[in-house]
C-alpha cells in the first residue's frame, strides 16, 4: 500500500515536471531594461534593451516595435528575437517625455501583474525619447546596469528621492499624494539627471530642476547625505553635507481650515568653508543662513505644488492621520489655498578636522 | 552444533581432518602416566607450551587432572567434561589434555596466540592536540583504554558472543547509574537477538541493530578514539565494542553529533563553536548548492543577481549541454576521484587526485563541457563534504545530493523545497536506539543546545544531555565551577 503510493507520486512528479516550462540562461534573451515612447494615435513606440554578455565587455541590442499595449508590443518583440524574450530582470523602465505627459499609468499595470518582475526596478521619465536614450552605450555592464547604478547611487547618498517601482504605485493608489520620478537626459554619450518630474496622477504636469533637488528630497525622503552650497554673499560660501534630516508634519485648527507645519531639523557637517578660517562665532549666523534658506526654498516649492494642485510631499497622507472623518475631496478642495508654514532647524555639528 | 550425544573423542576426531590440528603423547618421568595434548597449532603459543606446561607434563608428579590443574601457573587452566565447551576452548587456542584416553574429563589450558598491532594514532579521526591513541582489533585492549580513562566501579562491560559461525566477542559499555537503563537494555536486546553468521567489524553490527536499516543515515556513532567513547560514557551513553573491530559504536546519538569532531572540546569554546558552525554550513552548502545551481539556471534566471548575470551566462554560453547533464558530470567525476583515490595505495592516490583534479577540471572547462563557475562550486561541494568529521556521515552527505538535484531539475526551487521536505521528514521519523535522532532540534530540548549546533564552555555543561534521560542529571556542582577561585578563597 506504502508502497504504490510513493510509486504514484513518483509517477505523478516525473509526468507533470514535463509541464514545466524551462528557461534555461543561456537560451534566452533576457531584457533588462524597457523604453516606451509615444508614438502618436494612441500608440506606443516600445524599445527593449538586451544585454550581449561577453567576457571582456556587455555590449547591448535594442530591439523596437510599435503597438498599442505593452503585452501586445512585447509579443510583438519576440518575432525579432532569436530566444525567447523574458523579462524577469528587468533593472529600468524609462518613459519619453511626451508619454508620461499623456499618463503613463496604463504602461506600468503590465510590469505590476507579472510575478516574474520585482517591485524594486527603478522608473524614470526621458527628456526626448526613451528609444534614443537606450541606443547609445554607456559604461561597460550594460546600459541598463548603468542606469540603475546612476540612479542608485544618487538615491543611496544624493539629493534624488528614493523612488521605484513599489513606491510610484504606492502615491499613484494613495489618495493623499502624487508619485514623482527622476527625470534624466541622454547627452551625448552620457546620461545625467536632470531633476524630478512630477505627477499629478500618471501625467507629469512639472518638473523640479536640479538646484531645488536638495530641498525636494529634504521634504520627501527621511534622511539624506546630500551637500548644499549656501552662498552668503558673493565671496563667502559654505558647503553643508547633512548627515541626519528628519521632517515632521503637523496640522492646527479645524478640518475646514487646517493650518499645515512642516518642521524640518537637519544635522549637518562643514565641508568646504571660503574665506577660511572658519570661526566657532560665526557658526550661528551659518546655522541661521541656512535656516532661512531652507524655510524660503522650501515654501517656494510648496507654492508651487499647491499651485499646480500636486501633493508630492503626501500632506493628504498626514492630514488623513490627524483628522477624524476626514475627506480627501474637501482636503483638496481648498489645497490651493492651504496655509503651509515652514520652520527650519540646523545644526552644525563638525566643522572637519581641521580645527 | 554438537549434539548432547556427541562425546570427547568424536570432536577430536572430527577435529583431526584438519592438517594443524596437532595430537602428541607424552610421559611422566615420575608416575610414568602417559598423557595426551591436543591442540590447533595456529592458534596456540608454542613457546609458552614449551615454556610452562612440558615441564609440569614430563617431570612433576602429579596425581590426577585436578592436581595437574592447581600447579599449573597459568591462566586458566580447568576442568571440562563437556563436548562441546572442549570444542569451542580448542577453536579458541586452548590446550586440550587428558590422562588416559578415552576418558571423559579433560584438562582445558588457555595458551592462545596473541597477535595484535601496537597502539597507533587515530587517522579517520585524527586532531592535533589532544591524546592520540586510537582503538585497535584487539578487544581486551580496547577495553582497556576505556577503563583506565574512567577508573570506577561504576563502568560496566557485559560480555556477549554474535555470529553463528564467527562467535565473535563484543562487550557492551556503559557507566551504571548514569546510563538510562532503557538503553542499555535497547542495545543488550538487539544484540541478544542478532541472526548473522560472521560478524567481522563494528559496522556489521551497526547495519544489523540500527533502527531503520534503509535509512541513509547510520544511527550510531563510531568512532576509533578511545577518548571519544570515554567521555560520551560520562555522558550517559552506551558504548558496544566488538572484537577485531578497531571501531567502537556510541548510542543513542544524534545527527548534530556526527558533525561535531571531539577535537572540538580540547580548544576554547567559541573557537569551537565557530568551526561547528562551519561544518554545518558546508553540510548544508555541500548537498544543496548544485541542485540550486540546476534550479536557478534552469527556472529561476530572475532570481540571478544583476552583476553575476553576465559572469555565469559567459562562462555557460559555449556548453553544449544543459545544466543537469553538466553537473551530473561533475559531480559523477568527483565522486570517480573520491573512489579511485580511495581504493589506490596512499602514494598513487594522491597522485591520482591532482591529475583528476587539476587535469580533467581544465581540460573540462576549455573543451567548453562545463562551465568555470559550476567546476568552482563542485569542487567547494566536495571540499565541504570532506569536512564531516565521521567519515560515514560524509558518505550520506555525498550521496545526499542528487535526489535534490533531480527534483531541482524537475522542479525547481520548488522540488529542492520538496526534496528537503521528504529529508526532514525522514529526519524526523528516524530514531537511534528508540530515541529521536533530530534532537535537540525536534523534540525541541533547548537545554541540550549547549552541546550541538555550539559548544558552551565546560562550567556551562553541568547538565548530561537531557534526550538521554541520563538517570544522573548532574555532571558537577556547576555553582562550584562558575565560582571563581583564589588562592585565598580557597581555605574557606
Amino acid at each position: 500500500m506504502k508502497r504504490t503510493a510513493l510509486l504514484w507520486i513518483a509517477l505523478v512528479a516525473a509526468l507533470l515536471s514535463g509541464c514545466l516550462r524551462k528557461e534555461i540562461l543561456d537560451d534566452i534573451s533576457i531584457e533588462s531594461a524597457i523604453g516606451l515612447d509615444d508614438a502618436g494615435a494612441s500608440k506606443i513606440r516600445g524599445t527593449v534593451l538586451i544585454p550581449i554578455y561577453k567576457k571582456e565587455e556587455t555590449t547591448n541590442k535594442t530591439l523596437t516595435s510599435v503597438s498599442i499595449s505593452v503585452n501586445d508590443l512585447l509579443e510583438e518583440l519576440q518575432h525579432q528575437a532569436s530566444e525567447p524574450l523574458v523579462n524577469g530582470s528587468i533593472e529600468i523602465l524609462l518613459y519619453g517625455k511626451r508619454l508620461a505627459e499623456k499618463g503613463i499609468f496604463p504602461f506600468v499595470d503590465h510590469f505590476h501583474r507579472d510575478a516574474s518582475i520585482g517591485t524594486g526596478l527603478y522608473l524614470a521619465v526621458v527628456d526626448g525619447t526613451a528609444e534614443r536614450l537606450l541606443k547609445g552605450h554607456y559604461g561597460r555592464q550594460g546600459n541598463a546596469i548603468y542606469l540603475s547604478n546612476l540612479l542608485k547611487h544618487n538615491i543611496e547618498q544624493r539629493d534624488i528621492p528614493k523612488t521605484n517601482l513599489h513606491l510610484f504605485l504606492k502615491a499613484y493608489y494613495a489618495d493623499g499624494q502624487d508619485p514623482f520620478l527622476p527625470y534624466i537626459r541622454r547627452a551625448g554619450k552620457n546620461v545625467y539627471i536632470q531633476g524630478i518630474a512630477l505627477f499629478r496622477g500618471d501625467r507629469v504636469v512639472d518638473y523640479i530642476q536640479r538646484n531645488d533637488l536638495f530641498f525636494f528630497k529634504i521634504l520627501t525622503d527621511a534622511y539624506t547625505e546630500g551637500t548644499h552650497t549656501l552662498r552668503i554673499d558673493h565671496n563667502l560660501y559654505i558647503s553643508i553635507k547633512n548627515i541626519a534630516t528628519s521632517r515632521n508634519i503637523s496640522f492646527s485648527g479645524s478640518q475646514t481650515q487646517p493650518h499645515v507645519h512642516i518642521h524640518l531639523s537637519l544635522e549637518g557637517v562643514v565641508r568646504e568653508y571660503k574665506p577660511t578660517p572658519f570661526s566657532p562665532s560665526i557658526r550661528p549666523l551659518i546655522e541661521r543662513q541656512f535656516e532661512k534658506e531652507i524655510k524660503k526654498k522650501t515654501s517656494e516649492l510648496i507654492k508651487r505644488f499647491q499651485q499646480q494642485q500636486i501633493d508630492p510631499i503626501g500632506i493628504g497622507e498626514w492630514a488623513k492621520s490627524h483628522y477624524r472623518r476626514f475627506r480627501y475631496r474637501d482636503f483638496y478642495r481648498r489645497y490651493r489655498d492651504l496655509p503651509v508654514h515652514v520652520t527650519a532647524d540646523v545644526r552644525i555639528r563638525d566643522t572637519g578636522i581641521i580645527e | 552444533m554438537a549434539s548432547p550425544t556427541e562425546s570427547i573423542c568424536k570432536i577430536l576426531t572430527l577435529l583431526k581432518r584438519s592438517r594443524d590440528f596437532q595430537t602428541k603423547v607424552y610421559q611422566n618421568q615420575s608416575s610414568g602416566q602417559s598423557v595426551s595434548v591436543f591442540y590447533i597449532e595456529s592458534l596456540v603459543d608454542i613457546d609458552m607450551m614449551v615454556k610452562y606446561l612440558y615441564p609440569y607434563l614430563i617431570h612433576y608428579p602429579f596425581t590426577s587432572l585436578q592436581h595437574l590443574a592447581d600447579v599449573l601457573p597459568l591462566e586458566d587452566a580447568h576442568l571440562s567434561s563437556a563436548p562441546r565447551d572442549v570444542q569451542q576452548k580448542l577453536l579458541e587456542g586452548y590446550l586440550a589434555i587428558q590422562l588416559i584416553e578415552q576418558d571423559d574429563l579433560v584438562l582445558l589450558v588457555k595458551a592462545q596466540k596473541k597477535i595484535e598491532r601496537t597502539l597507533t594514532i587515530p587517522e579517520v579521526e585524527f586532531s592535533v592536540v589532544g591524546p592520540k591513541e586510537s582503538f585497535i582489533e584487539s578487544l581486551e585492549t580496547n577495553l582497556h583504554l576505556v577503563r583506565k580513562r574512567i577508573p570506577s566501579e561504576r563502568l560496566t562491560v557485559n560480555l556477549f558472543r554474535v555470529g553463528s559461525l564467527s562467535q565473535t566477542k563484543l562487550a557492551v559499555v556503559y557507566v551504571d547509574g548514569i546510563a538510562d537503563p532503557e538503553n542499555v537494555q535497547t542495545v543488550i536486546q538487539r544484540i541478544q537477538t542478532i541472526e548473522f553468521d560472521e560478524v567481522i567489524d563494528s559496522s556489521y553490527i551497526v547495519q544489523i541493530i540500527c533502527d531503520n536499516r534503509h535509512s541513509l543515515f547510520p544511527q550510531l556513532l563510531d568512532t576509533e578514539r578511545p577518548d571519544r567513547v570515554a567521555a560520551v560514557l560520562a555522558e550517559g551513553k552506551v558504548a558496544v565494542m566488538v572484537d577485531g573491530s578497531p571501531h567502537a559504536l556510541i548510542g543513542p546519538t544524534t545527527l548534530v553529533e556526527f558533525f561535531s569532531s571531539f577535537e572540538d572540546y580540547f580548544s576554547n569554546w567559541i573557537i569551537a563553536s565557530f568551526f561547528r558552525l562551519i561544518r554545518l554550513f558546508s553540510v548544508a552548502f555541500s548537498i544543496l548548492i548544485t541542485p540550486i545551481y540546476v534550479a536557478t539556471l534552469n527556472y529561476h534566471y530572475e532570481l540571478i543577481p544583476k552583476d553575476l548575470l553576465g559572469t555565469l551566462i559567459t562562462s555557460r554560453k559555449e556548453i553544449p549541454f544543459p545544466p543537469i547533464i553538466e553537473v551530473l558530470f561533475l559531480e559523477l567525476t568527483i565522486e570517480l576521484l573520491r573512489e579511485a583515490g580511495a581504493r589506490l595505495p596512499t602514494k598513487v592516490g594522491q597522485t591520482i587526485g591532482i591529475v583528476g583534479g587539476i587535469v580533467i577540471g581544465t581540460a573540462s572547462v576549455e573543451a567548453g563541457l562545463t562551465s568555470n563557475v559550476l567546476l568552482i562550486l563542485v569542487a567547494l561541494a566536495a571540499l565541504a563534504s570532506f569536512t564531516t568529521p565521521v567519515y560515514k556521515m560524509g558518505n550520506t552527505i555525498r550521496l545526499l545530493r542528487f535526489p535534490f538535484l533531480l527534483f531541482a531539475e524537475m522542479w525547481g526551487l520548488l522540488g529542492v523545497a520538496f526534496c528537503f521536505c521528504i529529508l526532514m521528514t525522514h529526519l524526523l521519523s528516524l530514531t537511534s536506539l528508540g530515541r529521536p535522532f533530530l534532537s535537540p532540534l525536534f523534540p525541541p530540548r533547548w537545554g541540550d543546545w549547549k552541546d550541538a549546533f555550539i559548544r558552551l564552555p565546560f562550567s556551562e555543561q553541568a547538565k548530561r544531555p537531557l534526550s538521554l534521560r541520563p538517570k544522573q542529571p548532574l555532571r558537577f556542582n556547576s555553582d562550584k565551577a562558575k565560582a571563581k577561585r583564589d588562592i585565598e578563597n580557597i581555605d574557606e
